[in-house]
């Protein structure tokens, strides 16, 4: 840490303390009771809800997995009956990308982005609150439905016409719920932009803010051009199904492959948007634990950017087999192989931080190494998908499921477990245990990879998604992955260990926490004071704050 | 705005007059750039970015089932 560094440590911690002092003796801190959490509209309390509900989402939407895995385990229809097996593979995803990568994302936001940028808290504190609660409303409703006459979704998170058309009543439901989830997503975006735009601390310029910041800053622009299209598409979807409108209905003059455009005019940025703030997260875990600056910051910035905005012009990759004229082809797949190009600066750069550095090996940094290396993996098989003749064949297999598990669970999952671990104890103000902690990385790393790289070989060998029967030559390897799956599910069960443990007590955490951490938020106490940065710290044109 | 927005408590109640701080010019995001000085400014302006952002997300919203209706001529 520089000196300047030191500088602004001292005058914010200090301010940090007395501010914290000042309010738990004269002023509001939390409410009491279980009002706190209903009303409250503070970033840490809030970041707090939306990363609790997540974990209890991710257990849910794990269940899901394991229900599919299950029935899988051996060729055949063994447990559960078909249409059921479809509306748990279709919840498995609702749930997983929209109530917990995206939830997680977003309470780590709440939580670390006003502690990064020195500001009091988020800029619409109230909207924040809004934004959180309709949230459980929303997936109250979609979860409902496994328990209607018609059952739950069962067409894939895709949502697809026809065939998603001939769902019961239930589908109201479903689209009503993916509404409100639009609606929370694109509140809280505003939020962070807002409190992105207008909260910094005085000398926080745009190129000295944190990649976290950055990364959710470019998120928030994604979602809220990308959310609105997707509820655009889901309201025509409803009124296609019960008023009588022909908008994806080819008997009635209507175009089905028209939403599949609009649905991956949202879908592929979405992929971005669940994959960006992850970035920003091991952007800052492996200069901390690398003991050197991030390599390339700037380029990492501009990287994002490029990612953000190419991914807006290669959403048609998902759809090569519907038939596209010859250009189409060649634009969405040259597209497609052009945003190899700024991933592959990121982990370039993250390489190139690590270099010649003094590196440790804590558990955040464990999920961060993983995170990179796992998901490189996912990366390059994307790469291999990117092409239009490769990906003829390739098309909805177990190949496809290989390569976007790798970029969701040891990618986006692994980087919230690695933030969690990485940011836990300032949080709660006690150091996790270390040694569960590595051992959670350790069997979860060889568990998800017993689990997903199967999914190569079958999918290569022609194995289909989401059916719940296949042929006996895919036998073993699914038995394979249905082990890796059970082993990976009861894994997780450590983290919570691990969490509640750290929550009730354990060694203290000192404010600094780790030997090689910078940036505004170790500045402050740990446990983080209910209120920081009230007072404004000073960053000078030296400070180190990234 | 951007001073507005920072006048307002973790909870959401406004700092008082006073409050450390408070009137004192500051740079980055938090500068007191687009307020009137000693005016409180409307909802309108307090809010612009905000409101900017959710009208572009509802545009966006009707624009693309307005696209569907006229672009891909489903109202023909």
């Amino acid at each position: 840490m520089s000196s300047s560094h030191d500088d602004v440590v001292h005058h914010s911690a200090d301010e940090a303390h007395d501010a914290h002092e000042h309010h738990d003796h004269h002023e509001h801190g939390p409410a009491p009771g279980l009002m706190r959490w209903v009303t409250t509209t503070n970033h840490k309390d809030i970041g707090t809800l939306y990363l609790w509900f997540s974990l209890v989402m991710f257990f849910i939407g794990g269940a899901m997995a394991l229900v599919i895995r299950a029935e899988l385990f051996q060729p055949g229809i063994q447990i559960v009956d078909p249409m059921f097996f479809n509306s748990m593979t279709t919840m498995h995803a609702l749930v997983m990308i929209f109530g917990v990568v995206m939830p997680a994302f977003v309470g780590l936001a709440n939580w670390m982005i006003p502690m990064m940028i020195g500001a009091p808290d988020m800029a619409l504190p109230r909207l924040n609150n809004w934004s959180f609660w309709i949230m459980p409303f929303a997936f109250a409703i979609l979860l409902s439905t496994l328990f209607m006459d018609s059952g739950g979704p069962a067409g894939g998170w895709t949502l697809y016409p026809p065939l998603v058309l001939q769902m019961g009543d239930s589908f109201a439901y479903v689209i009503f719920a993916i509404h409100f989830l639009g609606i929370s997503s694109v509140m809280g975006s505003i939020n962070i932009v807002a409190t992105i735009f207008n909260m910094r601390a005085p000398g926080m310029t745009f190129m000295k803010m944190p990649m976290f910041v950055w990364t959710w800053l470019i998120t928030a622009y994604l979602l809220i051009a990308t959310i609105p299209v997707l509820a655009g598409a889901v309201t025509m979807l409803l009124t296609d199904r019960f008023f009588g409108t022909s908008f994806f209905s080819a008997a009635g003059g209507g175009d089905p492959v028209m939403f599949q455009h609009i649905f991956w005019f949202f879908g592929h940025p979405e992929v971005y948007i669940l994959i960006l703030p992850a970035f920003g997260i091991i952007s800052s875990i492996i200069p901390t634990f690398a003991r050197k600056p991030l390599f390339g910051y700037d380029s990492m910035v501009y990287a994002t950017a490029s990612i953000a905005f190419l991914s807006f012009i290669v959403w048609a990759h998902h759809m090569f087999t519907t038939g596209m004229p010859l250009a189409g082809s060649l634009f969405f797949m040259f597209a497609t192989m052009m945003i190899s190009v700024p991933t592959g600066v990121k982990v370039f750069n993250w390489t190139a931080t690590m270099w010649r550095g003094s590196m440790t090996f804590e558990t955040p940094m464990l999920f961060a190494i993983g995170f990179l290396i796992m998901f490189t993996i996912g990366g390059l098989s994307g790469l291999m998908l990117a092409m239009t003749p490769a990906d003829i064949q390739y098309h909805d297999t177990y190949f496809v499921v290989a390569h976007f598990h790798y970029v969701l669970v040891p990618g986006a999952i692994y980087s919230i477990m690695a933030a969690t671990y990485y940011w836990l104890p300032k949080w709660t103000g006690n150091m996790y245990d270390e040694t569960l902690g590595k051992w959670h990385f350790w069997i979860s790393t060889v568990f998800v990879n017993v689990l997903f790289f199967p999914m190569h070989f079958v999918g290569l060998a022609g194995m289909n998604r989401r059916i719940p029967d296949y042929s006996l030559q895919f036998a073993d390897w699914n038995m394979v992955a249905t082990i890796g799956a059970f082993g990976f599910g009861f894994s997780q069960l450590m983290f919570v260990w691990i969490v509640v443990k750290c929550v009730r007590g354990g060694e203290k955490a000192s404010d600094e926490v780790w030997e090689g951490a910078r940036g505004l938020e170790w500045t402050v106490p740990s446990p983080a004071p209910y209120h920081t940065f009230e007072t404004a710290p000073e960053i000078g044109p030296a400070s180190v704050t990234r | 705005m951007t001073t507005e927005l920072t006048k307002r408590g973790a909870d959401g109640t406004a700092v008082p007059p006073g409050a450390p701080g408070e009137g004192e010019p500051s740079g980055g995001g938090r500068s007191a750039a687009g307020a009137v000085e000693g005016a409180a400014p409307g909802f309108l302006r307090r809010y612009r970015l905000p409101l900017a952002l959710g009208l572009l997300a509802l545009c966006i919203y009707v624009g693309s089932i307005l696209y569907i209706l006229f672009g891909r001529g489903q109202l023909a």
